[in-house]
């Protein structure tokens, strides 16, 4: 660095430094391995069988849930299409939001990406436990929900969210741009 | 960091995702400096609370619902904002080339500060990308992260540090750690920079003859352009470069005579009038003035400059190998004890092994 400001230091108007961008993944550290999985829907919820239909339903529930918060706050929603940068993508909408002076979630997107998630299935001999299921890891496509979100007090950044979770390892994951403004 | 500014009334412009201007560079670095693991925090776990999953009561209050948060992804930038009269798009481009061969696995090992060893996981080299025509961006991988230089606005330069697992650097990965990443991220740049600095102190070519070869106003007055094949011009500045016309100048008729006489030409081949013409548009273009109050001219420190460039492109580079191409090629066998002679054979023959190439092409 003192060789650069040697060299074009008469040159230079300024220099800065920060971050540029930070994607950071949330974790429900209560939902991250399968036998806590298995807890929450034996324990505190009393439903004994851990089914594939039991997680589907958390799942629907969110989607519903997302679905009704686009339609209650007039958000546009939209699959992701191939080859479109999502930034570029949504910022006719948030320039719409700024004009309104308004914040908070300005856009949805709906996009299939690769994931970690649980898998369910019956174990291939009997056990003592006939509500026993194998629960583990796998990777698989599923649907990311990007919000994008501009606040007042803290710039832009988009949060993405699997509609499975919490029963996913990894719940959420957001996107902080440190230079974005509203 | 522009809410920041917003709101302490410090004047700033920003293209994209980059500061071009500031009135307090303190201020924005301070800005920059205050992103804490607290304030993302904050902020994650209000839209954690907003757009997460719901949990009902009798969830919420058996199990804990507090997250962790880990750091997938970071890009550490240093920026530098260069003067509007120093474009570095042209330098940038030959950095690029210079650092291909030269930021070696060694070099790269030492900007991010370890010891190079066989069993090293991922990547270690360096590539040059396209993004789009005429942009292009310099990467250096090692690991699983990976520094980057490009250029913006023809004054904006970026060197990046991209991590995508913390763990190549022997950091942990959750977010309390941020300040930590923050500091050593920082010195990897810092050193990336001062490797750069030196690939991007080079020569680079700069369109001397194409501004000169263009038409200027100054003020209502039009100039036209210079163009380097003018005869004219090549006689006049041959003349003007003698050393008689730097003491006191020298007068139209005198420079007139000169020309005449050199060039064995007649005043109605080339007359006053014509002469005072090229005055005129080497006058504005900077590169002739006038003694003080006097009607004579001499050579400006610019236009001697030029004078010797526009000569020693066609006297000494571009006619001689042009003759020895097109019109007359001396014996290489029977050449004189000389050096430039010796460089032209040279230069000969490397210009034939490329047009041998292109045939073969």
């Amino acid at each position: 660095m003192e060789s650069f400001t040697k060299l074009f230091g008469s040159l230079l108007v300024f220099v800065y430094h920060c971050f540029d961008r930070i994607v950071i993944n949330g974790y429900l550290s209560s939902l991250s391995r399968p036998e806590q999985v298995v807890w929450f829907f034996r324990d505190i919820l009393d439903i004994p069988v851990v089914s594939k239909e039991v997680l589907s339903q958390r799942t629907n529930d969110y989607q519903k849930w997302v679905q009704a918060f686009a339609r209650n706050h007039k958000i546009p929603i939209e699959w992701a299409g191939k080859g479109v940068r999502k930034e570029d993508y949504v910022l006719p909408t948030l320039r719409r939001m700024e004009k309104r002076n308004a914040h908070g979630v300005y856009f949805i997107f709906k996009s299939m990406e690769q994931g970690r998630t649980f898998r369910i299935s019956v174990p291939k001999y009997p056990t003592q436990d006939p509500n026993y299921r194998i629960l583990a890891h796998q990777t698989s496509r599923f649907t990311h929900y990007y919000f994008y979100s501009g606040t007042r007090c803290s710039g832009r950044s988009s949060s993405a969210w699997h509609p499975s979770s919490p029963f996913t390892p990894r719940t959420g994951s957001t996107v902080i741009p440190s230079w974005s403004g509203n | 960091m522009e809410r920041e500014l917003k709101r302490n009334n410090i004047g700033f412009h920003k293209n994209d995702n980059a500061f071009l201007a500031v009135d307090d560079v303190a201020a924005l670095q301070a800005a920059a400096d205050r992103l804490s693991p607290q304030i993302i925090r904050k902020q994650l776990d209000y839209w954690t609370l907003i757009l997460g999953p719901k949990f009902s009561k009798k969830e919420r209050s058996q199990m804990s619902l507090s997250r962790f948060y880990s750091m997938a992804q970071i890009e550490y930038c240093r920026n530098f904002i260069f003067k509007r009269h120093f474009p570095i798009h042209k330098i940038f481009e030959r950095s690029c080339e210079i650092g291909l061969w030269r930021l070696t696995a060694n070099r790269i090992s030492e900007i991010f500060g370890v010891r190079l060893n066989k069993r090293l996981p991922g990547k270690l080299a360096t590539v040059i990308d396209q993004i789009e025509h005429g942009h292009h961006v310099f990467r250096a991988y090692w690991k699983h992260a990976f520094l980057k230089q490009y250029e913006k606005f023809s004054r904006f330069l970026r060197n990046e540090l991209c991590s995508n697992n913390l763990r190549d650097f022997g950091m942990k990965k959750g977010l309390d750690h941020l300040d930590a990443v923050r500091k050593r991220f920082q010195m990897i740049t810092d050193r990336f920079a001062g490797f750069q600095a030196q690939c991007l102190n080079v020569h680079v070519d700069f369109p001397l003859l194409q501004r000169i070869a263009l038409p200027i106003t100054v003020g209502s007055v039009r100039y036209p352009g210079i163009k380097i094949h003018d005869t004219r011009i090549i006689r006049l500045l041959e003349v003007l470069l003698h050393n008689g016309s730097t003491l006191g100048g020298w007068t139209a008729k005198q420079i007139h005579e000169a020309v005449v006489t050199t060039f064995q030409l007649s005043p109605k081949t080339y007359g006053l009038n014509q002469l005072r013409y090229d005055l005129r548009k080497l006058k504005g273009h900077g590169l002739l003035e006038r003694d003080g109050r006097r009607y004579a001219y001499r050579l400006t420190t610019k236009g001697v400059d030029v004078a010797l460039l526009f000569l020693f492109f066609h006297k000494r580079l571009c006619g001689p190998l042009a003759n020895s191409r097109f019109h007359h090629k001396p014996d290489p066998t029977n050449r004189p004890n000389s050096k430039l002679e010796t460089a032209y054979h040279k230069a000969d023959i490397a210009i034939e092994n490329i047009i041998n190439l292109l045939h073969a092409a």
